[in-house]
């Protein structure tokens, strides 16, 4: 119960503390016509990174409902609405690797145990027979238990990290920006939690 | 001495080979999956209040495609951490998790 109550005030706190976008509040977004995607630059790790990521962009934008439009050697183009202003949005990778080592100091704990011996025995009395003596002894061993390190745990796991920028075509001006990131073992599903947050966040912008 | 040697040898490897969490490693480093997540079972009934063995349990289960089981681990991580980087960590999974369903 104690346990219980102190999940809920750490989750509390934490969402309070969640990470919440930069937003230019007086930009009005109903009257947005497309945003304009531009190329993600690949991370130092990993040649390609840059084309997944941008994939991914595409790919949520598509799974939120909103029109893609990638033309030949052109940036890619989302269309949102029938207003007149246009975004770009722009994607820088923070962090991309698919062998962040993880070490798991374990600890091995014998809590011990009680062992506890019941002897029953029960003689009947012949001359009568609704006597019955009972005879009961019980003794108890206690075992006191142990910690012991064991030996380091490595695995390796993915982490992906962007940064996604949004700002009118026409002024220039920064109107959204948040960062994101994700872990793994999977550094496909990775990249496509990872931009995922961040579409999802964005989108909701437009809907 | 070689026989002490090979005894020592023999040791060390049941030694390892009795590591739940040793061999749920080896099992997610050959992405082995369903495998790593029966030791890291074990190694959760060895230490329950372990964050690292419930933040391996729940990268297991986001990558067998088991949300529900995934925020049930990533729940128990955030509770038994002290670890600020690894409580947020679970805070993002949870929120990306939950805006999923």
């Amino acid at each position: 119960m104690q346990n219980n109550l102190k999940l809920v005030i750490l989750i509390c706190f934490l969402i309070s503390c969640y990470n919440n976008p930069a937003i230019n509040s007086s930009y009005n977004f109903f009257n947005v016509k497309s945003i304009e995607i531009l190329p993600v630059e690949d991370h130092s790790y990993l040649h390609g990174s840059g084309k997944m990521i941008s994939n991914s962009i595409s790919y949520n934008f598509l799974k939120l409902g909103f029109d893609v439009n990638e033309p030949n050697d052109q940036n890619n183009f989302i269309f949102i609405g029938n207003g007149n202003k246009k975004l770009i949005l722009s994607c820088t990778i923070t962090e991309f690797t698919d062998s962040e080592l993880i070490i798991v100091p374990y600890k091995y704990e014998n809590r011990g145990y009680t062992e506890t011996v019941l002897n029953q025995s029960s003689s009947d009395s012949e001359k009568n027979k609704k006597n019955i003596d009972l005879h009961t002894t019980s003794s108890t061993k206690t075992h006191g238990g142990s910690v012991s390190e064991g030996s380091k745990v490595e695995y390796s796991r993915a982490k992906v990290g962007i940064i996604l920028t949004m700002k009118d075509k026409l002024t220039g001006n920064l109107v959204w920006s948040n960062s994101y990131w994700y872990s793994g073992l999977e550094l496909h599903k990775v990249t496509e939690s990872c931009v995922g947050q961040g579409i999802s966040q964005l989108g909701k912008l437009f809907l | 001495m070689k026989k002490l040697t090979y005894l020592l040898i023999n040791i060390m490897l049941i030694g390892k080979q009795i590591d739940p969490l040793i061999q749920a490693s080896n099992a997610i480093n050959a992405g082995l999956y369903e495998n790593a997540l029966k030791y890291v079972i074990a190694a959760q009934n060895l230490e329950p209040l372990n964050p690292d063995v419930y933040r391996m349990k729940a990268l297991l289960h986001e990558s067998l495609g088991e949300p529900k089981k995934a925020i049930i681990a990533w729940e128990k991580c955030m509770l038994y951490s002290k670890n600020k980087d690894i409580i947020s960590e679970a805070q993002i999974h949870l929120n990306n998790l939950k805006d999923a369903k």
